[in-house]
């Protein structure tokens, strides 16, 4: 005979548990994406959609120094069956690349004013880093391609990953932590009123 | 050679686990989120493991290891009174003899306790970079006692230039604790020490309602811990480590039904191990030797106060020596394994009087043991990868004891861990046992009408089986994790004593037991420094009669969490329920059921400056009464403040 009180008491507890699950849910707004796309519907861009963005602004010198710098060891092969687009980083990248040496948009920001409106952006990004526990326990890491637009007041708009990690959380994580800046501080005198899009590698990477 | 002023500045090396490096040139290149990798020993792959960080533990201000375990799901921590009296832990319902505590790999349960459990209450967490508590039968790795679990406790290693730290700590009860660190390491050598003394006034742990209009006497406990890990590296694969550890502590006791103002116990244990690794064939075979020594004196002491009282001068002494060798062996991209050999040899000493007035004089027991034993041991598990995301790990082992046919063990875990929906699937199956202890097999106990226990050397091991399933989802990024695990016990010819009507009494086995419940809860990372934990444990516990076990609370919950409220300071707040469960009454040794209770412990701290810290906290906020075992009381509410400076 199992006494009710006990019942009871653990009727309380799960709805005191459930009620501080939904607490928690519902405080997140500003961390959650506004859009109500499922995640997996963002990660994918095809390569036309990216030409199309390609004209409006220049991109990021940063996603070409990726290429003829770092090498192919910290972009992971695709994984089997993950969310990655159909497209390798490299092929993106290069056709971006073709781009901007053909003919140069004539709204290009200098390169000196591209790295320092990417400095900027980074150092937002180390003030609300996380490497997210749960992958961190898997040993999970890999490189998130993430296309960001500000507009001349600094504002991050169209934060979307054009090329997945192959694991839900780390493209999750890129999205909320870029997300949570909201906007780059001082960038309005940098952008000198145009509009500035990036392509930013992010990659989470364990060590020791 | 000058001898240089050694500057005990603030603070902990605090080293944040994660950082964020930009590429080599500055501004360009891609952002990188980096953190330590965390090293997950093969075998605990698909277990229930909590990780407790050194950065966990100076969070929650712990102290001792207890009080760090008693946060964790499916642990129930049971003091006899307050801080310095025996200390148990049941896990998932077990036993207290049912968890295996290992320090840097040495099995540091003491081989003269009667019935084998290990002792929590001396363990003081100085010098400790990490405790992993696997929860589930895991003999298969590691031997005997690894029924309901293995709290596996790893010490600091020097890391980085030389640091120097210099804590104290005082507060209510007359309270103190005194700490001195110095780690660091070079290209060859590495070294991490750590000095702590520990000492209070105590409360009396016998409540109010048994003292009976007596005198309230404090039962106070002193604990002085020497810590030291060090090692030398002379080539990039190759190291040799020491690690030793001494402890002297010494408890203010209440015997029998009421207080008793001389009742103590002094404790002194020691261990060591030298171990030797290297790395061979291209790091495909990673051969570990090790050899380690425990010795652990337990001696009570008390005086008769009247001609009725009690009088006990006893001693025991246990001693255990153990080589090892273990190898890792990477097979294949997706299958490795680990081989490994033991033996060990244990050995205790039980000697000295207690004796007990009666109006018909005195009834005197006599201890009298001197026994050994070797166990031969070799084990093997293998992990693989059978689709990209499908893992699992299966083992056996085979412990060989000198007096008694072994035990064979085996276990089998798969893994699913799901990267598109960042969700893992575990489930294991295992068998445990627990050889019996030496005194259940060997004690002999005399009285002066004649014999009081005499050990039965026919006994076989307790046996478990047990399995779980667990899932643990990441949501929001990883910012949201909630995990639900169920899991069952099942253990066979538990040890019992019986009283036989020659007034002699030895052990058998005889009674069975099922344990089985859940364990769930939810973290929410609200940012990289604050988080909301909230876990639930139930258990269900029932022997051969269907009667619930002793002292296993069938609900327990707590809540914890932990912010920055600014750059420099931080606070926690942790809420801790334990629900109703059996127990014996102390006076008249009935069976009883007691009350739950809630204990709540607020803690802050502020990084004063770069080297200095500040930190206090706030035990028992509520001053809440309460008795983890009936008849003795836990500390009432207590404020404690400290200082930690390094250089």
């Amino acid at each position: 005979m199992k006494d009710s009180t006990s019942r009871c008491r653990s009727i309380v507890f799960w709805i005191t548990l459930s009620m501080l699950a939904h607490g928690i849910a519902i405080s997140l707004p500003s961390s959650i994406p506004p859009s109500s796309k499922p995640i997996a519907d963002m990660n994918i861009m095809w390569i036309s959609d990216w030409r199309s963005t390609e004209s409006d602004a220049p991109v990021a010198r940063l996603a070409r120094q990726d290429q003829s710098t770092s090498s192919d060891t910290h972009l992971l092969p695709a994984r089997k069956g993950a969310l990655s687009a159909d497209i390798s980083t490299r092929e993106l990248l290069s056709a971006h690349d073709e781009g901007s040496s053909a003919e140069k948009p004539r709204t290009a920001l200098e390169d000196k004013t591209v790295n320092h409106l990417l400095g900027l952006i980074r150092r937002s990004i180390q003030e609300h880093f996380v490497y997210p526990p749960f992958a961190l326990r898997q040993g999970w890491e890999g490189e998130v391609l993430v296309e960001l637009q500000l507009d001349a007041d600094g504002e991050i708009h169209d934060i979307r990953v054009v090329r997945s990690s192959g694991y839900r959380i780390l493209d999750e994580d890129a999205l909320l932590i870029l997300r949570r800046i909201g906007s780059i501080p001082n960038a309005r005198v940098w952008l000198q009123g145009q509009q500035y899009s990036a392509l930013i590698p992010v990659i989470y990477r364990l060590t020791g | 050679m000058k001898i240089s002023v050694v500057h005990f500045a603030i603070v902990l090396a605090f080293i944040p686990p994660v950082s964020v490096i930009g590429a080599e040139n500055g501004a360009e290149g891609p952002i990188v989120i980096t953190a330590t990798r965390i090293p997950t020993p093969l075998q605990q792959i698909a277990s229930s493991v909590t990780i407790i960080t050194a950065e966990d533990i100076r969070a929650n201000q712990w102290r001792s290891l207890p009080e760090a375990l008693a946060a964790q799901p499916g642990m129930r921590i049971v003091t006899s009174g307050s801080v310095g009296a025996q200390t148990s832990l049941f896990t998932r319902g077990t036993n207290s003899n049912h968890t295996l505590v290992l320090l840097n790999g040495i099995d540091i349960s003491d081989p003269s306790t009667p019935n084998g459990a290990y002792d929590f209450a001396h363990l003081d967490l100085s010098n400790i970079e990490r405790i992993e508590i696997v929860r589930g039968p895991q003999s298969t790795l590691y031997g005997s006692g690894a029924v309901g679990g293995v709290i596996n406790i790893i010490t600091k290693r020097g890391q980085g230039p030389s640091r120097y730290t210099a804590s104290v700590e005082g507060g209510s009860f007359h309270t103190y604790t005194e700490k001195l660190s110095a780690r660091g390491n070079d290209s060859l050598f590495h070294y991490s020490m750590e000095v702590s003394q520990f000492n209070t006034a105590g409360q009396s742990i016998t409540p109010e309602r048994l003292r009976a209009g007596q005198d309230d006497e404090n039962d106070g406990y002193r604990n002085t811990t020497v810590s030291f890990q060090g090692g030398i590296t002379p080539t990039t694969d190759t190291e040799f480590n020491l690690h030793a550890r001494s402890i002297h502590a010494h408890s203010q006791l209440d015997i029998g039904s009421g207080e008793d103002p001389d009742s103590e116990s002094s404790v002194a244990q020691r261990f060591i191990r030298l171990e030797a690794k290297t790395t061979l064939l291209e790091e495909r075979w990673k051969p570990v030797f090790g050899y380690s020594r425990s010795r652990q004196n337990r001696q009570t002491d008390n005086n008769r106060q009247s001609s009725l009282g009690d009088d006990e001068h006893t001693r025991f002494l246990g001693e255990s020596e153990k080589a090892d060798f273990q190898n890792q062996i990477v097979l294949s991209n997706n299958n490795s394994a680990v081989l490994g050999y033991e033996t060990k040899t244990d050995r205790m000493t039980a000697a000295g009087n207690s004796a007990f007035g009666s109006a018909f004089g005195d009834f005197i027991l006599t201890e009298n043991t001197s026994v050994q034993e070797r166990i031969e041991s070799w084990y093997l598990q293998e992990q693989f990868t059978l689709a990209d995301d499908f893992h699992g790990t299966v083992g056996v082992r085979s412990d060989n004891y000198d007096s008694f046919p072994g035990a064979r063990t085996w276990r089998f875990t798969p893994l699913y861990a799901i990267p598109a929906t960042a969700t893992k699937l575990k489930a294991s199956y295992g068998t445990g046992y627990r050889a019996p202890s030496l005194y259940e097999r060997f004690g002999s106990t005399q009285t002066n009408f004649g014999t009081a226990y005499t050990g039965n050397p026919a006994l076989k091991p307790e046996e478990s089986r047990g399995w779980e399933i667990g899932v643990e989802q990441a949501l929001k990024g990883g910012r949201l994790e909630p995990y639900f695990t169920y899991y069952k016990n099942r253990i066979t010819n538990l040890i019992k004593v019986v009283y036989l009507p020659s007034f002699d009494s030895t052990s058998v086995n005889i009674d069975n037991a099922t344990t089985e419940g859940y364990e769930t809860g939810i973290s929410f990372h609200t940012s990289h420094d604050s988080t909301i934990t909230a876990e639930y444990t139930r258990t269900r516990t029932q022997d051969q009669n269907g009667q619930e076990l002793l002292r296993r609370p069938r609900q327990m919950a707590h809540i914890q969490g932990k912010t920055r409220i600014s750059p420099l300071s931080d606070v926690t707040l942790s809420l801790d329920y334990t629900g109703r469960r059996k127990d014996v009454d102390r006076v008249s040794g009935a069976t009883i059921v007691t009350g739950g209770y809630t204990l709540a412990v607020i803690g802050a701290s502020w990084q004063s400056s770069k080297n200095t810290r500040l930190h206090g906290r706030v035990e028992n906020l509520f001053n809440k009464k309460y008795e983890p075992i009936d008849g003795f009381q836990g500390t009432g509410a207590g404020f404690f403040v400290g200082a930690e400076a390094s250089f």
